[in-house]
């Protein structure tokens, strides 16, 4: 019977960009904030992942520089709605984007991990020499056709 | 004898443009295109069929968070490459559109590059 009783939920994850100078700990506080709006809609965060301080493509909120917050939480979909509001609220937060991830995720069997902090790698200096020889080419066959 | 530009077609590729790419033009894997092209069509040069990335590799997932792989698909000014150009298939191409667009949102990729 235990099995019929499974509780499937969807599973989401959510980026949202913070503001290069905010401190640390109101980093964690948003975190706890977030953690408690997931716990109060019947969700459960499975893990929050720091990808550090790293360089937008474009200035946000008029800085070269966001700290990018990823978090991965399991729920009802309502519970997207209520996070995002959340999200809308905090002020050091200037971007954030959801995306599910999962349907009929099994609650229970989730397992919620760790936090994670990963530091953010630099793609200036990393060599890409196949992207340079193949972007060559596209570029020049792309330019050629699309330049009116 | 009717048509003297069949015997012509098998030689050497004449066209000087992508003679270097020409050799590829007698694997033919592409026989339905072969009366088109040639000599008179020189602006569409016959080059190496192109696979999708993804279908070569199924362990490869298309990801909008990855902006290293993205940046495959999109050019200097930001703007997404087409897929008779990348060599997507449509599956992917649509994928991979939807990725950069979500990328784009979060400032991982540009909307826009101005040019100088």
């Amino acid at each position: 019977m235990a099995e019929t009783q499974k509780r499937l939920v969807r599973e989401y994850e959510t980026t949202y960009l913070l503001k290069s100078e905010t401190p640390d700990d109101q980093v964690e506080e948003i975190k706890e904030r977030l953690r408690g709006v997931v716990g109060r809609e019947g969700g459960k965060v499975i893990r929050f992942t720091n990808q550090g301080k790293r360089k937008t493509a474009f200035p946000v909120a008029k800085q070269a520089k966001a700290l990018y917050m990823h978090c991965l939480y399991v729920g009802r979909p309502g519970l997207v709605q209520e996070f995002e509001r959340n999200l809308k609220m905090i002020d050091s937060v200037t971007k954030f984007e959801s995306v599910r991830v999962a349907d009929d995720v099994d609650f229970d069997a989730r397992q919620v991990e760790a936090d994670v902090k990963v530091t953010p790698v630099e793609e200036e200096p990393r060599p890409r020499p196949e992207f340079g020889e193949r972007g060559d080419e596209f570029e020049g066959t792309f330019e050629d056709r699309g330049e009116e | 004898m009717a048509r003297p530009d069949m015997g012509e077609r098998k030689g050497p590729p004449s066209g000087g443009r992508y003679g270097d790419r020409g050799g590829d033009r007698d694997r033919g894997d592409r026989g339905d295109r072969g009366d088109r092209g040639g000599e008179e069509g020189g602006r569409r040069g016959f080059s190496r069929r192109k696979v999708c990335r993804y279908c070569a590799d199924k362990n490869l997932k298309v990801d909008y968070k990855d902006q290293g792989q993205l940046k495959y698909f999109v050019t200097e000014r930001g703007k997404i490459i087409p897929r008779r150009i990348s060599g997507n298939c449509a599956k992917h191409q649509r994928d991979v559109a939807t990725a950069i667009k979500r990328a784009r949102v979060l400032a991982l990729l540009p909307y826009s590059v101005a040019s100088t």
